[in-house]
C-alpha cells in the first residue's frame, strides 16, 4: 500500500469523514480563538472552563435534555461568575478561578456518578468520541464554529485593542467590560463545541498548545492566527490517523499531535523570543 | 473643529480615591488651549493619578472635568494619553505600523477598514517621530527610546486636542528626548495642548509654559516663576527640600524610586 493511500484509506468509512470534519472545524475554532487565550493569558481560564461545563452536561444527560444547551449555560454561569469574583477585587483571578473550577468539576463527576453508565459516559465527556459524530453534532459543531468566527473577524480591531492595550481601550472609550465577558461567553462556547471531538481534559490544549507555537513563529495577530489554525487542523487531520493505526482515543491522539509540533517548533526556533 | 466652542481643558474641584487613600483632594485648575503644563511633586503626590481620571481611566469620587465645556466622557479622541512604558506587553505579536493605525480606529469606526487617508496619517506620524524605518518591526524588537517613539506617534495619529504624557523623559535617550521636545513644539502651533509629568524640575521650568505643582492637593500653578518659590517648595516636598545660603534650592527627591527604574 502507498503513501497516500495510507493517508486516505481510514476516511474511506463515513464516521471517519465525519470525524475528520468534525476535528478540523474544532482545531480551526480552538486554535483561532486560542489566539487570544495565549495573549491573554488565560490559559487557566480556558482549561477552567473547560472542567466548568461537566456540571451542565451532567444535569442535561440526567434529566434527558441538549447536551449541547446545558453545556453552554454551565459554561457561561461559570465564566461570569469568575469574572464577578475577580472584579471585586478582594481575592485574586486564579484564586477565584481555582475554587469555582475545584467546585464545578466535583459537582459534575458526583452528578455523573449516580448514572450507572459511569465510567463510559465520563470517558467520552473528559477524552470526547469523535467518531460516534452524528449528522446533527457535525451540523451543531459547523454552524458554531462558523457563528463565532465570523464575530471574531467582525470584532478583530475592538478585540486586538483590548488584548494589547486595556489602557488605550478605555481612554478611546471602548465598552472593555462587555467585550471582556464577550471573549469569555465565545471561550465558553468553543470549549462546548469542542467537547464531543477532543473532550472536556483536551480542548484546552486545542486552545493553548496550537496558538503557543504560532507565537513562537509570527510577528503579526492575522498571521499569528492563520497559522494557528493551519496547525490546528493539521493536527487533527493527523491525530486521527494516529487514532485509527494506534488504536488510541482520538482526542489525546489530536493533542499528542500538536504537542510534538510544538516541540519541534520550540526546539528549533532560535533568536526574537 | 467648530470655533464657537470656548476650547479648553478644565478640572474642577476632583477629588479620587483608592480604597481608604484620598490622592487627589479638590484640585481645580483651568489649562487654555494650546498651551503646554508640565506636572511636578514628589513621589506618589498624585501625577499620575491626575492624568488618569482626565482620560477616564480613574473614576472621579467627586467633582467635574470639563473639555471645550463639555463633560469629558463625550470626548472619544479628544484626549491621546502616553503611558509609562512598563504597562506594555512589548512580546505581543504586532508591529510598530500596527500600534500607530491603532490611533486611528476611533476615527476609521470599529468596524471598517482604514482608507487612504488613515495610511497617509500613519505614514506621517512615524516620519515625524523618526521611526519611518522601522514601520514593519515587531515591537518587541525596540529600544526603549523607539518604544516611547512609537506610542507618541500613535498618540498624533489619533490628532487629538489634548496630549497626555507620563513621565516621557524618564529613562530615555537623548535623541528620543530630543524628538519629544521638538514635537511639543509642533504641536504647539497646531493648538494642541501638552500635559506631561516629570521629576526634572529645570526641564519644567525652561520648556513649558506652565507648571503645576501638587502633593495630594493643588499648590500652585502658573508660570514658573510664580509656582517654584520657597514657600510652595516647601509645601510639596517638606524635609526633601532644602535652601542654601546662596538663594538656590535643592530637591532631594527628584528621581522616580527604585523599583520604577528597575523596570525600565
Amino acid at each position: 500500500m502507498d503513501f497516500i493511500n495510507l493517508l486516505l484509506e481510514p476516511f474511506a468509512y463515513s464516521f471517519m469523514q465525519r470525524g475528520l470534519v468534525a476535528g478540523i472545524f474544532v482545531g480551526v475554532l480552538c486554535a483561532i480563538m486560542g489566539t487570544y487565550v495565549v495573549l491573554k493569558g488565560m490559559a487557566f481560564m480556558g482549561d477552567a472552563l473547560a472542567h466548568a461545563i461537566m456540571p451542565g452536561v451532567a444535569i442535561s444527560y440526567i434529566f434527558g435534555g441538549n447536551l449541547f444547551f446545558g453545556a453552554i449555560i454551565a459554561a457561561v454561569v461559570v465564566a461570569m461568575a469568575i469574572g464577578w469574583i475577580s472584579k471585586r477585587g478582594s481575592i485574586k483571578e486564579d484564586t477565584a478561578i481555582g475554587i469555582l473550577f475545584a467546585f464545578a468539576l466535583s459537582l459534575g463527576i458526583a452528578l455523573i456518578s449516580s448514572m450507572n453508565t459511569y465510567a463510559v459516559d465520563l470517558s467520552h465527556i473528559l477524552f470526547g468520541n469523535i467518531l460516534g459524530v452524528s449528522q446533527t453534532d457535525l451540523i451543531i459543531t459547523i454552524i458554531f464554529s462558523i457563528a463565532i468566527l465570523i464575530t471574531l473577524f467582525i470584532l478583530y480591531r475592538p478585540l486586538l485593542v483590548i488584548t494589547f492595550d486595556p489602557v488605550l481601550a478605555k481612554t478611546m472609550r471602548l465598552p472593555t467590560d462587555l467585550l471582556n465577558n464577550l471573549i469569555l461567553i465565545l471561550l465558553a462556547i468553543t470549549v462546548v463545541v469542542s467537547l464531543q471531538t477532543v473532550g472536556v481534559s483536551l480542548s484546552a490544549a486545542m486552545l493553548v498548545t496550537p496558538a503557543g507555537t504560532a507565537y513562537l513563529l509570527t510577528r503579526r495577530l492575522p498571521s499569528m492566527m492563520a497559522l494557528s489554525a493551519g496547525l490546528g487542523a493539521i493536527s487533527a487531520f493527523f491525530g486521527l490517523l494516529l487514532s485509527y493505526y494506534l488504536n488510541i482515543v482520538s482526542g489525546s491522539a489530536i493533542v499528542l499531535v500538536s504537542t510534538m509540533i510544538f516541540i519541534v517548533v520550540y526546539v528549533f526556533k532560535k533568536g526574537k523570543r | 473643529m467648530p470655533e464657537i466652542i470656548p476650547h479648553h481643558l478644565k478640572i474642577e474641584n476632583i477629588s479620587v480615591k483608592y480604597g481608604e487613600n484620598t490622592i487627589l483632594d479638590g484640585v481645580s485648575f483651568f489649562v487654555e488651549h494650546g498651551s503646554s503644563l508640565a506636572v511636578i511633586g514628589p513621589n506618589g503626590a498624585g501625577k499620575s493619578t491626575l492624568f488618569k481620571a482626565i482620560v477616564g481611566l480613574l473614576p472621579l469620587d467627586s467633582g467635574n472635568i470639563w473639555i471645550h465645556d463639555q463633560p469629558y466622557q463625550m470626548h472619544k479622541d479628544c484626549v491621546a494619553y502616553v503611558p509609562q512604558r512598563e504597562e506594555i506587553d512589548w512580546k505581543f505579536p504586532v508591529t510598530v505600523k500596527d500600534v500607530v493605525m491603532m490611533g486611528r480606529y476611533n476615527r476609521i469606526g470599529w468596524f471598517s477598514r482604514p482608507k487612504k487617508h488613515d495610511y497617509e496619517v500613519v505614514n506621517q506620524a512615524l516620519e515625524e517621530l523618526k521611526i519611518d524605518h522601522i514601520a514593519n518591526s515587531s515591537i518587541d524588537e525596540l529600544s526603549g527610546g523607539q518604544q516611547q517613539r512609537v506610542f507618541l506617534a500613535r498618540a498624533i495619529a489619533q490628532e487629538p486636542h489634548i496630549l497626555i504624557m507620563d513621565e516621557p523623559f524618564t529613562g530615555i535617550d537623548t535623541p528620543t528626548q530630543e524628538v519629544t521636545f521638538s514635537l511639543i513644539e509642533r504641536l504647539k502651533t497646531r493648538k494642541v495642548t501638552v500635559m506631561i509629568s516629570t521629576h526634572d524640575l529645570n526641564l519644567a521650568a525652561s520648556r513649558f509654559d506652565n507648571v503645576l505643582l501638587i502633593n495630594h492637593r493643588l499648590i500652585s500653578v502658573g508660570p514658573s516663576k510664580k509656582v517654584l518659590t520657597h514657600q510652595h517648595m516647601e509645601m510639596a516636598f517638606g524635609n526633601s527640600f532644602l535652601v542654601l545660603d546662596d538663594g538656590q534650592m535643592i530637591v532631594d527627591e527628584c528621581c522616580p524610586d527604585l523599583s520604577h527604574e528597575s523596570a525600565d
